[in-house]
């Protein structure tokens, strides 16, 4: 890869990773250099030991401090690279931003046409940017990784330009069509098909008019930016790799779709920053050193840079959606309709009015000039002909200025014509965006129609709170709002949708995501529906399986009341398995200490019915004592404790028993029944055990006892 | 003509560990400056030992608070560290483009009087 010197404001041999470093450095929250916040010291119990935490905090702010000081060390080097660089007076100079804009447009309208049949999926359409790549780096890592520097790139170049408003606003504008482009570019690796027939296509044609063009740069005397201008028109415009050879440029084809994409992107880059480095972008992100894998514990990938996710430029970024994009397309209708009313104005039928008027009087002009001519020669008396002579003078004098002017209504005019070219060429221009409107409105409108039909279908009876999600669901209905399609909030009456954000709020929705803009519109509509609608589903599906479980228990005898209050134990904690046999509730085996805690976390909140299948559960752990498993757990424990059990009073057998239920004998349901509101295990009350006649009873310790005894 | 120059800005100050331990305790326990704490024997010397408990307690609380600001400082250079290279390398940029113009507007300049 050749090295190619490059500059941005003045600033030749700046990478563009060290712009990125100067402009993201962590935060200190992700700052691995920063040292660790100093931790609680241990507690002084004499005053006189002050002495040494003082000298301890000196220690450590000394020493948090000489990193420190490294860091402004490497701060106050790159400031001097950069200042030295930017004084150098035989640096290039800048490329011109203007022009670089202007072909820039014009690539992204090419890229614009060459994705215009492409189909984002709708479940694209919702996600930031972040979140789309995401989605790809599992399909494609390497474009994943290419994506990402693409978006730190052109937020860098935004931050770059902020010194300048009028080219930050322009590249403001270009930036969001860019970002389209790329979410484009990120569906169709969501859709390889799309993407492999399109790489066919535009790869190999783009290379052979690139090759043909290169054909003829001969770099012998072109200047350092010269030549840099044309690899980046290049790789802009046909998204090729190019690379120095001699004093020719070569032309490589990229891999694939996305590789061209990026090169248009770095050619892009290029020529508006006036970085030259087409490895810069390529270096800004080597891909996940992993394989594409999201890394472990939330830990940068070792190697390569940190995802720009992590910088606050990246944060911002990731907060782009399609609608931004929506805006910008809605501005340049605007744009392009205003500048078409303005060369409407300037037409030429005035103008050919004009020079028909002048030519006619030319034409007189022409032949008064003739007659006065002809007056001349003839005149014999020489005061006559010196008269005659000045106005023939006179008149010639007009015909030439009439010439003049038609010449520069002439020329008017072809400056008209150029102006009608330009308005066709707008007129089209607003015809495509007014299509690419209709199509996404009507895109949005067939989701919509897709999502009420869906809605319609769910059982009505399913669960309420599904119920109350969908009749507010049903409320929120795409509206075209002044510059962008938004969801509004219409036709639902508010006790509706108020039940159903209590209801959202309750299944984990922020009550934020209900904000609503000035115009009534919802501020997050698009992911809240999104959120909405999964909700629903859960719950309809939840629902269903409450149906199907209060059913079986009724076919297997329960009583229906008893059979709900079964069933919805059973949905809420799947690992209970309460069963009916024999005409009575049972809960399994397999079970049984988990049931029993989740039995007695709700024993105030049963019915009937319940307590009394817990009652029976509790049973079942005191004959569990005496069963096989509680034996060898308890002998167990006994000869890992080897305590001595024939002093021990009531209140350590009862201590012995918590240890028991501890080790696992179900002795454990019986525990966390009396201790069941601190939900851990502590001294029995016995005053609360009586409740459960439990220890009055003395079944469980006398059953303790025997084995003890024994 | 001279370039317009903007000043490039100031980088945060590095101080030493018992500077920075002064600077913060100095607002929190006065007792507790590294000056005082040499005299707090003499000082306390005839203190009970309730009063020493308590006293021992107060500078626990102290030190706890310490360790909340010293935090809160670090996090403050950090971001000054971060704003001292934004705003410098804007200045230097801006400086750079202002040097160009100014040399163009030379250039024209000088076209104009030469012609």
């Amino acid at each position: 890869m050749m090295f190619i010197p490059h500059r941005f404001n003045g600033f030749p041999h700046v990478t563009l990773r060290e712009k990125r470093e100067i402009f993201d450095m962590p935060s200190p929250e992700t700052q691995p250099s920063m040292p660790p916040t100093p931790e609680t010291q241990e507690q002084i119990n004499d005053p006189d030991e002050a002495m040494k935490t003082a000298n301890d905090k000196m220690q450590n702010a000394d020493q948090a401090f000489q990193a420190r000081a490294q860091l402004l060390d490497q701060a106050e080097a790159d400031i001097r690279n950069l200042k030295t660089v930017a004084e150098d007076p035989n640096a290039p100079d800048p490329m011109n931003l203007e022009a670089a804009f202007g072909a820039t447009e014009n690539t992204l309208g090419q890229l614009d046409a060459e994705t215009q049949s492409a189909v984002i999926p709708p479940e694209v359409q919702g996600l930031n940017m972040r979140q789309l790549i995401d989605q790809v780096r599992n399909v494609n890592p390497d474009a994943a990784g290419k994506a990402e520097s693409y978006v730190v790139a052109l937020g860098e170049t935004r931050e770059s330009l902020k010194t300048n408003p009028d080219a930050a606003q322009r590249f403001g504008q270009i930036e969001n069509h860019a970002l389209l482009l790329l979410q484009k570019h990120l569906a169709l690796q969501l859709s390889p098909q799309q993407g492999n027939e399109r790489s066919q296509k535009a790869i190999e044609k783009n290379v052979d008019k690139a090759k043909e063009i290169a054909s003829k740069i001969d770099l012998t005397n072109m200047t350092q930016k010269q030549m840099n201008r044309q690899i980046a028109m290049l790789m802009m415009n046909y998204g090729v790799d190019v690379v120095q050879n001699g004093n020719r440029l070569e032309v490589i084809a990229p891999m694939d779709s996305f590789s061209s994409l990026w090169n248009r992107v770095q050619g892009i880059i290029m020529l508006i920053t006036g970085f030259s480095e087409k490895e810069t972008g390529k270096k800004a992100y080597e891909g996940p050193p992993n394989g594409g894998k999201p890394p472990e514990d939330g830990k940068p990938p070792e190697g390569g840079d940190t995802p720009p996710a992590e910088t606050e430029l990246g944060k911002e970024l990731n907060d782009k959606t399609i609608s931004v994009v929506r805006i910008e397309t809605q501005t340049n209708l605007d744009k392009a309709t205003k500048e078409l009313d303005g060369d409407t104005a300037a037409g030429t039928i005035g103008l050919r009015e004009e020079k028909k008027n002048l030519e006619h009087d030319q034409l007189d002009k022409k032949d008064e000039v003739t007659r006065l001519e002809n007056d001349v020669k003839n005149e014999t008396d020489p005061a006559a002909k010196e008269a005659k002579q000045k106005d023939l003078n006179t008149a010639q004098g007009e015909l030439n200025a009439l010439a003049e002017k038609i010449k520069t209504v002439d020329s008017n005019i072809k400056l008209t014509e150029e102006t009608q070219t330009k308005m066709k060429t707008k007129l089209e221009e607003i015809k495509k965006l007014e299509e690419a409107a209709d199509k996404e409105k009507d895109e949005m409108n067939t989701q919509l129609t897709k999502m009420h039909d869906d809605l319609g279908k769910a059982p009505l009876d399913a669960n309420p709170d599904a119920q109350i999600i969908r009749t507010m669901i049903s409320g929120v209905t795409a509206e075209r709002v002044t510059d962008k399609l938004q969801m509004k909030l219409i036709g639902v009456d508010a006790d509706a949708w108020s039940k159903g954000i209590d209801v959202a709020i309750k299944n984990g929705i922020d009550r934020k995501a209900f904000d609503t803009n000035a115009d009534g519109s919802l501020a997050s509509a698009p992911q809240l529906r999104s959120a909405l609608t999964k909700i629903m589903e859960t719950l309809s599906a939840g629902a269903d399986a409450l149906d199907k479980g209060v059913k079986e228990f009724m076919d297997k005898g329960a009583r229906e009341e008893d059979a709900k209050e079964a069933a919805k134990l059973n949905a809420d904690h799947p690992n209970l398995k309460l069963d009916y046999k024999n005409g009575q509730f049972v809960i399994p085996e397999s079970s049984d200490i988990e049931a029993g805690q989740i039995l007695a976390r709700k024993y105030g909140e049963l019915g009937l019915t319940m307590k009394k299948v817990l009652q029976e559960h509790i049973n079942t752990a005191m004959s569990d004592i005496t069963s096989a498993r509680g034996e060898k757990m308890f002998r167990s424990y006994m000869t890992e404790t080897n305590p001595n059990t024939s002093e021990w009073s009531d209140a350590q057998l009862q201590t012995q028993m918590i240890q028991l239920a501890k080790q696992g004998v179900s002795v454990k349901v019986t525990v966390q029944l009396d201790s069941a509101k601190a939900d851990e295990f502590v001294a029995i009350d016995k005053a609360k055990a009586k409740d459960t006649d439990l220890y009055k009873s003395g079944a469980l310790k006398s059953a303790l006892k025997r084995h003890i005894d024994a | 003509m001279e370039p317009t120059s903007t000043s490039t800005p100031q980088p945060p100050k590095i101080l030493r560990g018992q500077e920075i331990y002064d600077l913060i305790m100095s607002q929190i326990e006065p007792d507790l400056v590294s000056t005082q704490l040499p005299l707090l024997a003499q000082k306390y010397a005839t203190e009970t030992p309730e009063d020493k408990k308590a006293r021992a307690q107060r500078y626990n609380k102290a030190f706890a608070e310490y360790d909340k600001k010293f935090q809160e400082y670090c996090d403050t250079w950090d971001a000054d560290l971060r704003a001292y290279k934004r705003q410098a390398i804007q200045t230097i940029e801006k400086n750079a483009r202002e040097g160009q113009e100014t040399d163009q507007l030379a250039s024209i300049e000088h076209s104009l009087t030469s012609s």
